[in-house]
């Protein structure tokens, strides 16, 4: 059913605007990991990068994100110091070449 | 906000493609129907001054967007940011050009094909931001670029067409003379519609099928209300062409062309609206 409205739909599309949804990221969300020395973040499409970008937050809520964030194309890298044990969040946000935002955030853990 | 903006939306994309659509048709009827007075053009006039200044707005209102604060559409800062580093600003720098080009060309009349260059340049490099382009196979946007940029450049054809017309038909045009145009759009619209349709099977099936995520049910309801507003402008031009266009010389047959294409146009302009509402939608979650 699903399919057959697509379809149908698909008769008449429109010039529509796409999000940079987070496909992937490395560590993993809710994975745990030795301390990495990239988090990378790849995203559905190119970002913006004078609009996109992702801090770093150990558990006690300090920004412990490291050098500044570097973007290119789909990809998103921050490189944090050496992290210590415990849970770690990533807040980000991305804005692709259609204007649109998209905010997320997930966590991993240090062991 | 979001209503705003698609309003805004709406009356860029409008504007241009009744500008684009009048003059290629203006155009061509110039060349096959030499002895058909045109109208003089305050309606375009005024579309062209409605894309120039609605344009900005645009910006302000994508800027606000990318930095998830209404309040950058204000900030002089973020503005610049917007232009200069992103590919919607340094696009709004060409495509401004160009509208403000547009509007000294139709003001000072200049030659309709190059009016039609302009505005048809000003539409299609829409599609640059466009979700098409963004999701095209392979990340090979120029798929998705051009088949956007047709579906607009078809779609104004459609739209500044029929505009043009209800203006030859408003000002009494002689029957002969307006068959004659009628029948030469009939059949550069025949063609524009046609590509409109494939170009809208592309878009549709990179947009929803190749997105992440799952599709929205606003999305696809309200690409369902436009494609039901698009299939009842056919059914009228179907209308128009088989049944009143051969029996034009009827006084009550033109004045039901006439009412059918005021009717298509007015479906047209919510078709637009659509779109430009789409636009801001998320197709995919």
């Amino acid at each position: 059913m699903h399919k057959s409205l697509t379809l149908l739909f698909a008769l008449l599309a429109t010039p529509a605007f796409a999000h940079a949804h987070l496909q992937k990221s490395t560590p993993a969300a809710n994975s745990k990991v030795a301390s990495p020395q990239h988090i990378v973040l790849r995203f559905s499409e190119a970002l913006e990068p004078a609009f996109s970008g992702a801090l770093l937050l150990d558990q006690d809520g300090r920004n412990v994100s490291g050098a500044p964030v570097v973007i290119d194309g789909p990809l998103m890298t921050l490189t944090p110091g050496k992290l210590v044990a415990g849970v770690y969040h990533v807040s980000w946000h991305s804005v692709g070449h259609d204007t649109h935002r998209m905010d997320g955030d997930f966590n991993f853990t240090v062991k | 906000m979001i209503a705003f903006f698609t309003i805004v939306r709406w009356l860029h994309e409008a504007s241009l493609m009744l500008v684009f659509g009048g003059a290629m048709l203006r155009s061509i009827l110039r060349s096959r129907l030499p002895a058909l007075a045109l109208p003089p053009g305050r309606i375009r006039r005024l579309a062209a001054l409605a894309a120039l200044l609605s344009a900005p707005l645009w910006l302000g209102l994508a800027t606000a967007q990318m930095a998830g604060d209404n309040a950058a559409m204000f900030d002089p800062k973020m503005l610049a940011l917007g232009v200069t580093q992103t590919l919607f600003g340094q696009t709004f720098l060409l495509r401004f050009a160009l509208l403000v080009l547009l509007c000294f060309g139709v003001l000072l009349k200049w030659r309709e094909g190059v009016l039609a260059i302009l505005s048809g340049t000003a539409l299609v490099l829409i599609s640059l931001t466009s979700h098409a382009a963004a999701t095209s196979p392979a990340h090979f946007t120029a798929i998705g670029i051009t088949s956007d940029g047709l579906h607009l450049l078809t779609g104004g054809f459609w739209i500044g067409g029929l505009a043009l017309l209800a203006g030859l038909f408003a000002r009494g045009t002689p029957a002969v003379l307006l068959a004659g145009a009628t029948a030469i759009f009939a059949e550069w619209g025949m063609i524009a519609v046609a590509i409109l349709v494939m170009t809208g099977m592309l878009n549709a099936a990179t947009i929803l099928l190749g997105g992440e995520g799952h599709d929205t049910a606003t999305y696809l309801a309200v690409l369902g209300a436009k494609l039901a507003l698009v299939a009842a402008m056919v059914a009228l031009a179907l209308v128009n062409h088989f049944r009143l266009l051969p029996k034009l010389a009827e006084d009550a047959s033109q004045a039901a062309l006439l009412r059918n294409i005021r009717q298509e146009l007015g479906l047209g302009m919510l078709v637009v609206a659509l779109a430009a509402w789409l636009g801001l939608l998320a197709p995919t979650l």
